[in-house]
């Protein structure tokens, strides 16, 4: 059998990580320019539901007082493709979390606190998906 | 294919689809998705090492496809394991002609472009850049098992080397 490579870290090994990491890192400032010319006006909590947007479940921040929680029930009834109903807390302050949900190992409920509008909590398992977004868009955010 | 090469092969393949099952029973208790070993690269690794890179497709591929059979079925998590699977292959593919780095590179690449494919295919399924803002903690994380699955793989082939299979 043939030998295809070489086993011993080189100095080639850092050259190619770095520019892989520089890449993805410009990949990251340039999709975050790219967001902030829609995060303008107020701010509302969205939940997306097998790709659908369920407005029943929208919450505006605006409403909210500081530091005051609302919770978000979604129900496996009414929602055929949870795997069991959901909770999805809102606060004024600290953002959105999962915090009651079904899944594998319960990965969804793992995900900490999300304050920054556009940057998603996904449930993959409940195929739920709820994102702080700007109430001056009016369809998600075109990838084009 | 020859007997032998064909036993050889399916012998990485196994251990392939077991490392990826041995991997999901841990426990990972990190806050982000998509954050773990990546010990099923390993099999990857040594078909690289030891065959053609024809060879290293065809059992990256089945393997995805036997782990959706056995395990996770055809939903989200298999367009996951596909995507990941597929960058990172086509990457260590460009990586092994043009550049030729050594083990750690390749594992490097392999699992940086892996998080990626993953985080790109989640935009596109529910159409959020924002998913993008994932991949600082992933690319964190991929390095440091990236560089982890490449020293396991080394000293197995090191090992390996001197035994004829």
């Amino acid at each position: 059998m043939s030998r295809n490579y070489s086993l011993t870290f080189s100095s080639k090994d850092v050259t190619i990580s770095c520019i892989a990491i520089i890449l993805i890192v410009a990949l990251i400032i340039s999709s975050n320019i790219f967001m902030h010319n829609y995060q303008s006006g107020s701010k509302v909590v969205n939940v997306y539901i097998n790709r659908k947007l369920y407005d029943e479940y929208s919450i505006y921040l605006d409403d909210l007082k500081e530091n005051e929680e609302k919770t978000i029930i979604l129900k496996k009834e009414k929602h055929q493709v949870l795997l069991d109903d959901m909770e999805i807390k809102v606060n004024k302050n600290k953002g959105i979390k999962i915090t009651k949900e079904t899944s594998p190992r319960n990965i969804c409920s793992q995900q900490p606190w999300i304050n920054t509008p556009g940057v998603p909590l996904v449930c993959l398992p409940n195929q739920v998906y709820v994102v702080i977004e700007s109430t001056s868009i009016d369809e998600p955010i075109p990838l084009e | 294919m020859k007997t032998k090469k064909m036993v050889r092969l399916s012998l990485f393949l196994a251990i392939g689809v077991l490392l990826h099952y041995l991997e999901s029973q841990i426990p990972y208790s990190f806050a982000v998705p998509g954050v773990k070993l990546g010990l099923a690269n390993i099999s990857g690794l040594l078909v690289l090492y030891f065959y053609n890179p024809k060879e290293f497709v065809f059992i990256g591929f089945l393997r995805v496809l036997i782990v959706a059979l056995l395990y996770s079925g055809f939903g989200t998590a298999f367009l996951l394991s596909l995507s990941g699977w597929g960058l990172s292959t086509l990457l260590v593919l460009i990586m092994f002609y043009s550049v030729k780095p050594s083990i750690y590179g390749l594992s490097l690449v392999s699992a940086i472009f892996h998080s990626l494919g993953q985080i790109l295919t989640v935009m596109a399924i529910y159409e959020a850049i924002g998913m993008i803002n994932y991949m600082p903690v992933l690319l964190l994380s991929s390095s440091i098992s990236g560089v982890i699955t490449a020293r396991i793989s080394a000293s197995v082939l090191k090992r390996l080397d001197k035994v004829t299979i």
